[in-house]
C-alpha cells in the first residue's frame, strides 16, 4: 500500500528525490492528486480478485482470511479518515468517537432485524442511521463544543461509557427508585448479548457486485472501499471550500479567526457532526457485515485504536490516516504468533514512534499547547511550505491559503 | 461422579492404541500429514483473566495428547486465535481456520456473545468447522440447530434450574440475585430469577448488579443488608466474588452464619477462598463438573499443570482451565477416531464422531445429545471448605439430567 | 422515604470512602494538568504499579496469613515501596515519554500516555498475572470496625478517608506555603514567565510528577489493603473516574480535586444505592456533564478566559 513505490515505478528518479525532500506537505499533495488516488483505488479494488485468482491456482488457502483483514482495514480507514476530520482539521479531542460508530450500528440493527420487527430497505435504513447519529452528535456537541478541547475530551469519553452502560441495561424496562418505566416485554437493545441476525445490506439490483443472495466478505470490502473513496473525495473538495478555509483559520489561530468574524462554534459543530455521521454509516455497514452488534462496540479501547491510527499516520493528512489504519490493523494479525505479547510490542512501537516522530508519518499539522488560549497552530515549518509551493502539485489556491494563514498568526510567542 | 483413576488411564491408553491401531503396520500410510486445532478465547483484553488459564489448559492437553502418540503418530499443532472478546476479530481469525482444511476444530470461543456471532460462519463453511467451547453457557448456542456447536459446560437453563431448586429446597425466603453485567452472568441471573418466580412465588427476590471490573461493592452490600436477604445468588465469572464476600463480611454478613451464598460455575474455584481470605468458606457454587482439584481422576492433570506452569499457577488459572483441558480432550479424541484418507482427515467426519462417540476425560465421560450439549450431565453443587491454605470445593449435591 | 432515611448515613459513608480513593488519584491528575495541561492517561496505571509493589512486599513477609514481622513494619515498607516505586515510575515516564514531546503536536503526549498505559497494563498482565493478586490484608490491618449507630465501616476504609484528607492538607500546605510550592504555582500559571523569573521549570515538572505519582502509589497500597487484591486492570476505570472528579472540582485546583472526588463518590453511592445500581456510572457521568454545562470551570476553578 505504498504510494511511494507506485510513484517510483512510473516516474524518473530525480522527481522522486524532489518529492522526498518536499517533506510531509509535499507528500500529501502528491498523494492526494487524482493521478495517484485513482490508480490506487483501482488496485485496491482488484486485490480480492487477485487473491482469489492466486488461491484458485495454487495450494494457498489464505484468501478469505486476508480479504477479511483487508475489509477490517478498509473499515478502520474510513473511521480514521473521519476522526482525522474532527481531530486533525478541527482540532477537537473526541474521545467518545467510537460511540457514534456503535450508535450507527445499533440504529441499523434496530431497523433491519427482528429486534423491533422492522426490516427497512437500504435508503430508509441509511436515512434512519444518519438521523439518529446526527441527533446524538447534536446532543453531545452543542453543549460541549463551546468549551475547551480537554473538556470536550472528557465529556465525549463519558458519553461513550454511558452509552455502553445504557445499551447493556436496556433489554428490560429501567427500574429507577423502585419504579418500573415501561412494560415487561420492553427490549430495545438486546442487552449484553447484543442484536443478532441483522440483515445484510439490501443493495439495489443494478450494483454489479452481488453474487447470490448472501453478500460475501469481499462485497463488504468493496462497500467500505467505496465509502472510503467517497469520503476522501468529499473531504478533499471540502478542504478547498469555505468550510475548509474556515477550519484552517480556526486551527491556525482561533482568536484571529473569531476576530475576522468566523463563527468558530458553527464550524466546529460542522466538523464534529460530519465525523459522527460518517462513523455512524461505517457502523451501519459493519453491523450488516458481521450480522451483529454488541455493547462492546462502544469500548473506549476502539477509540484509542483509531486515535493511534490517525496520529501515527499524521494529523491533518488523509493519506496518513489511511496508512495509519492499515498499519495498526495489520500489525496485530501479523503479530499473531506472539499472542500474549502483542500489546506489549504494540505499545512500545507506538511510544517510540511518538517520541521520535510526533507528527506521525505524513503529518502536516503541528499544534502547540497553550495555557489559556484555545490552541495556536503553526505549520511544521514555513520553509518547507514555501518550497512545496514551488512544486507543480500545489494549486494556487493552496498557496494562497498558506500565505493568508501564515499572515493570520497574531503575536508570535517566544519559543520556550 | 468420581472415576477410579486406573480406569481413566486405561481409557486414555486404549484411545491411544486405537488411534494407532488402524492398520497392522505402524501406519505411516494411515497417519495424517498435518493436524491442527485452534484455541480461541479472550487471551488478552478485559477478559484475559479467564482466557489465560484456559489457554494453558488447552496447551497442556495438546502436549499430553502428543506424548501419548498424537493422531496415529502425527503430532497435533495448536494455533491460537486471540479474539479479545471481539466478534469481528473472532470471525476474521476463524476465516484462517475455515480455509485451511488441516484445521479440524476449535476449542472455544469462550464467550457466549462471540460464539453466537461465530456460529453461522462456522456452520456455513465448506466443510463446516466444529467447535467445542469450555465456557459459553448461553442457551441459544445449542438451540440454533448448528451441528458444529458443542460445549462441555452447563447450559444456563439447566444450571439455573439446579440453582433455583437448591435454594428453594434450602428454605430460602429472600434471595438477592446479583449479576456482573456480562454476557455470561446476566442471562444466568435472569434464568434463576425466572425459575424462582415460576416455582416458588413466595420467595422475595431483589435484583442488583456487581459490575464486572469494579471492586467496590459497598453500596450493593448495604442494600443487601437492608433487604435482609437470607440468600445471595451471584452469577459471575469469578473475578468479583472475592471482594464482594469480603465486603459482605465487613458489613457483618457472614457466609454460613447469617447469610448463605450460591455462585455459578465461574465461582466453583477454590482459589476464591484464598483470594477472599476465608470469607468465601461455606459458600456454594454450581458447576457441571467439579473443580479439577477436587476430582481424583483429574489429579494427574493438576500435577501436570503445576509442573508445567509453576506451583502457584493454579491460583491464576481462572475457573475454566479444567474444562478447557476437557474440551480439548473431546476434540482430539474425535479427531483421532475419524478415518484418515490420503493423509487427510475430513471435518465432516470429526463432526459426526463428536456427535456419536463417548469421550473419556479427566472430569468424567462425555457424550453429546443432538444439540451439542452433554447428555449425561451431572450438575453438582459444591461448597467451599477446608482452610485458606488448603481450600477445596467439596461436592455437596448432584443432579443428573 | 423511610428506606432512604434509614440507609442514607451508611451510603453516605460508603460514598465518602469510595470518593477518597478517587480524590487521592485525582490529586495526581490535577497537579500534572495544572502544570502541563496534559491528560496523563498513564496515571491510573502508576497507581496500579504501586499497588503491585505493595503486594509484592506484603507477599515477602506474610505467608499463610501470618506476618513474620510486626504488621506495622510491613505496612510501612509497603507504603515506602509503593511511593518510591510509583514516584520513580512517574518521573521515568515523564522523562522518557513526555519531555521529548513537550513542544510537539498536542495529541502526541496524549497518545504516548495511552501507549505507556497500555504497556504497563500488558507487561503486568503477561509477566505477573492476568488474574488478581492477593494482598493479605487480614494479617496486616486491624480487623476492627467502627460503628456509629447503624453505620459501620471497616478500619481500612476509614483510614483511606482520613489519609486522603491528611495528604491533601499536606499537599495544600506544601503548594501554598513553601517556596517550591510557589515555583509550582508560577509554572502552572505561565510557564514561560516562570523561566524568566529564574525557576527551573524542568525541576518543577519532575517534582510534580514525583509527588503526584507517589500519592497514586499510596492510593495503590490503601486500595490493596482495602480490597485485599490488586489486578492489572485496576487503574483503568478508577483513572477515568478520578479524572472526572478532578474536572468536576476544577482541573488544576487541588481542593477541587479533593472535593470533586468525595462528591463523585457520594453521587455514585446515592444514585447506585437509591435509584438504580445498574445505572450507577451513568449518574456519575451525568453529574460531570451537568457541571460542565452549568459551570465548566468546575466547582473551584477559575472562570475560563477562552470559550469557543
Amino acid at each position: 500500500m505504498s504510494a511511494h513505490s507506485q510513484v517510483a515505478d512510473t516516474e524518473p528518479v530525480h522527481w522522486l528525490r524532489r518529492l522526498w525532500e518536499s517533506g510531509p506537505y509535499g507528500w500529501n499533495q502528491a498523494l492526494t492528486k487524482p493521478q495517484v488516488l485513482i490508480p490506487l483505488l483501482i488496485v485496491a479494488t482488484a486485490v480480492p480478485l487477485l487473491l482469489q485468482y492466486v488461491e484458485d491456482n495454487s495450494a494457498w488457502t489464505g484468501a478469505e482470511f486476508w480479504i477479511r483483514i483487508l475489509t477490517t482495514c478498509a473499515m478502520y480507514a474510513c473511521l480514521a479518515v473521519s476522526l482525522n476530520l474532527v481531530v486533525g482539521y478541527a482540532g477537537l479531542l473526541n474521545l467518545g468517537f467510537i460511540a457514534f460508530f456503535a450508535i450507527g450500528s445499533y440504529a441499523y440493527a434496530l431497523v433491519a432485524s427482528d429486534q423491533l420487527h422492522h426490516h427497512l430497505p437500504l435508503w430508509s435504513a441509511l436515512g434512519t442511521v444518519i438521523a439518529v447519529t446526527l441527533a446524538f452528535a447534536f446532543l453531545v456537541g452543542i453543549p460541549s463544543l463551546r468549551l475547551r478541547g480537554d473538556y470536550l475530551a472528557i465529556v465525549t469519553l463519558a458519553f461513550g461509557l454511558i452509552m455502553r452502560e445504557i445499551t447493556i441495561d436496556l433489554d428490560r424496562p429501567p427500574v429507577l427508585a423502585g419504579h418500573q418505566f415501561g412494560s415487561n416485554d420492553f427490549n430495545l437493545t438486546g442487552g449484553t448479548a447484543g442484536i443478532h441476525a441483522v440483515d445484510p445490506l439490501q443493495l439495489p439490483s443494478w450494483v454489479p457486485l452481488i453474487h447470490g443472495a448472501a453478500l460475501q466478505s469481499r462485497t463488504y470490502y468493496w462497500i467500505f472501499l467505496g465509502f472510503l473513496a467517497l469520503s476522501v473525495f468529499c473531504l478533499l473538495r471540502w478542504r478547498g471550500s469555505r468550510s475548509g478555509r474556515a477550519w484552517v483559520a480556526i486551527r491556525e489561530d482561533e482568536l484571529a479567526a473569531r476576530a475576522m468574524g468566523v463563527n468558530t462554534f458553527k464550524y466546529r459543530l460542522l466538523a464534529f457532526c460530519t465525523s459522527a455521521v460518517m462513523a455512524g454509516i461505517v457502523g451501519m455497514i459493519d453491523a450488516a457485515y458481521t450480522h451483529n452488534t454488541f455493547p462492546d462496540n462502544f469500548n473506549v479501547q476502539e477509540t484509542v485504536l483509531v486515535f493511534i491510527m490517525v496520529v501515527l499516520g499524521g494529523l491533518g493528512s488523509i493519506p496518513g490516516a489511511i496508512v495509519g489504519a492499515t498499519v495498526v490493523t495489520i500489525l496485530p494479525f501479523a503479530l499473531q504468533q506472539l499472542v500474549l505479547y502483542k500489546y506489549v510490542v504494540f505499545s512500545i512501537v507506538l511510544i517510540v514512534l511518538m517520541i521520535f516522530r510526533p507528527q506521525g508519518l505524513l503529518g502536516i499539522v503541528s499544534i502547540r499547547p497553550r495555557a489559556a488560549m484555545g490552541g495556536t497552530v503553526e505549520l511544521l515549518s514555513t520553509e518547507s511550505a514555501i518550497e512545496a509551493s514551488e512544486l507543480p502539485a500545489v494549486t494556487d489556491r493552496d498557496a494562497a491559503d498558506l500565505e493568508s494563514a501564515s499572515g493570520a498568526i497574531v503575536a508570535p510567542e517566544p519559543k520556550p | 461422579m468420581a472415576q477410579p483413576k486406573i480406569l481413566v488411564l486405561v481409557a486414555l491408553a486404549s484411545v491411544g492404541l486405537a488411534a494407532c491401531g488402524g492398520s497392522s503396520t505402524s501406519g505411516t500410510a494411515n497417519a495424517p500429514t498435518k493436524v491442527q486445532i485452534a484455541a480461541e478465547g479472550p487471551f488478552t483484553g478485559d477478559e484475559a483473566s479467564i482466557g489465560a488459564g484456559a489457554l494453558r489448559g488447552i496447551q497442556l492437553a495438546v502436549d499430553d495428547f502428543n506424548k501419548a502418540g498424537g493422531v496415529h503418530g502425527t503430532k497435533v499443532e495448536l494455533v491460537t486465535y486471540d479474539d479479545a472478546h471481539k466478534a469481528q476479530t473472532a470471525t476474521t481469525l476463524q476465516a484462517q481456520g475455515i480455509s485451511d482444511p488441516t484445521v479440524l476444530g476449535i476449542v472455544g470461543p469462550m464467550n457466549s456473545s462471540v460464539v453466537l456471532a461465530s456460529e453461522p460462519g462456522l456452520q456455513s463453511a465448506n466443510p463446516p468447522l466444529p467447535f467445542v467451547t469450555e465456557s459459553a453457557s448461553a442457551i441459544k448456542v445449542t438451540e440454533g440447530g448448528y451441528t458444529v456447536a458443542h460445549r462441555v459446560n452447563a447450559r444456563d437453563d439447566k444450571q439455573a434450574a439446579l440453582d433455583g431448586q437448591f435454594m428453594i429446597d434450602k428454605g430460602a425466603k429472600k434471595v438477592e440475585i446479583l449479576d456482573s453485567g456480562t454476557d455470561y452472568s446476566r442471562p444466568l441471573a435472569d434464568a434463576v430469577e425466572a425459575y424462582l418466580k415460576a416455582h416458588a412465588s413466595t420467595i422475595q427476590t431483589k435484583r442488583d448488579v456487581a459490575t464486572n471490573g469494579q471492586t467496590n461493592f459497598t453500596t450493593v452490600v448495604t442494600n443487601m443488608k437492608a433487604f435482609n436477604a437470607d440468600w445471595v445468588f451471584f452469577a459471575d465469572e469469578g473475578t468479583e466474588t472475592a471482594p464482594l464476600v469480603q465486603q459482605m463480611k465487613g458489613a457483618n454478613l457472614k457466609i454460613g452464619q447469617n447469610i448463605d451464598f450460591l455462585g455459578t460455575d465461574g465461582e466453583d474455584d477454590p482459589s476464591i477462598v484464598t483470594g477472599s481470605q476465608g470469607a468465601y468458606l461455606g459458600a456454594y457454587a454450581s458447576n457441571v463438573t467439579a473443580d479439577p482439584q477436587s476430582v481424583s481422576t483429574a489429579a494427574s492433570f493438576v500435577a501436570g499443570y503445576k509442573a508445567k506452569y509453576g506451583a502457584t499457577s493454579i491460583n491464576d488459572a481462572g475457573p475454566f482451565y479444567g474444562s478447557a483441558y476437557t474440551a480439548t480432550q473431546v476434540l482430539l479424541q474425535a479427531i483421532a477416531n475419524s478415518p484418515v484418507s490420503n493423509g487427510k482427515i475430513s471435518r465432516k467426519d470429526v463432526i459426526s464422531h463428536l456427535a456419536s462417540d463417548t469421550f473419556n476425560t479427566i472430569l468424567g465421560p462425555i457424550k453429546y445429545d443432538s444439540k451439542g450439549d452433554v447428555t449425561n450431565v451431572t450438575i453438582g453443587i459444591f461448597q467451599a471448605q477446608g482452610t485458606i491454605a488448603a481450600p477445596v470445593m467439596a461436592a455437596v449435591k448432584s443432579l443428573t439430567g | 422515604m423511610d428506606y432512604f432515611l434509614q440507609n442514607f448515613p451508611q451510603q453516605l459513608v460508603n460514598g465518602l470512602e469510595a470518593g477518597s480513593l478517587y480524590a487521592l488519584i485525582a490529586l495526581g491528575y490535577t497537579l500534572v494538568y495544572g502544570i502541563l495541561e496534559m491528560l496523563n492517561f498513564a496515571h491510573g496505571d502508576v497507581f496500579m504499579v504501586g499497588g503491585f509493589l505493595a503486594a509484592g512486599v506484603a507477599g515477602l513477609f506474610v505467608t499463610t496469613g501470618v506476618a513474620a514481622i510486626p504488621a506495622v513494619l510491613v505496612v510501612t515498607m509497603m507504603v515506602a515501596a509503593a511511593m518510591g516505586g510509583s514516584g520513580l515510575l512517574g518521573v521515568g515516564i515523564e522523562r522518557i515519554a513526555y519531555r521529548p514531546l513537550r513542544n510537539a503536536n498536542r495529541l502526541a503526549p496524549l497518545i504516548t500516555a495511552i501507549g505507556v498505559s497500555l504497556l504497563l497494563e500488558s507487561v503486568v498482565q503477561v509477566q505477573i498475572s492476568p488474574a488478581p493478586v492477593l494482598v493479605p490484608s487480614n494479617a496486616l490491618v486491624p480487623q476492627i470496625k467502627f460503628q456509629f449507630g447503624n453505620v459501620s465501616t471497616p478500619f481500612v476504609d476509614a483510614t483511606l478517608l482520613v489519609a486522603a484528607v491528611l495528604l491533601m492538607v499536606g499537599l495544600d500546605l506544601f503548594v501554598f506555603r513553601t517556596r517550591f510550592g510557589s515555583a509550582m504555582r508560577a509554572t502552572a500559571q505561565d510557564r514561560e514567565a516562570a523561566t524568566f523569573m529564574g525557576i527551573d521549570v524542568d525541576r518543577v515538572i519532575v517534582a510534580t510528577f514525583l509527588i503526584g505519582s507517589a500519592l497514586a502509589g499510596i492510593g495503590g497500597v490503601l486500595y490493596g489493603l482495602q480490597f485485599a487484591r490488586v489486578d492489572f486492570f485496576m487503574g483503568y476505570l478508577l483513572g477515568i473516574k478520578a479524572f472526572t472528579a478532578a474536572v468536576i472540582g476544577g482541573i488544576g485546583n487541588l481542593r477541587g480535586a479533593m472535593v470533586g472526588g468525595l462528591l463523585l463518590g457520594v453521587l455514585e453511592s446515592m444514585g447506585g444505592g437509591f435509584i438504580s445500581s445498574q445505572y450507577q456510572n451513568t449518574f456519575a457521568f451525568l453529574a460531570l456533564i451537568l457541571v460542565l454545562l452549568l459551570r465548566p470551570q468546575g466547582l473551584f476553578g477559575q472562570p475560563l478566559t477562552d470559550r469557543a
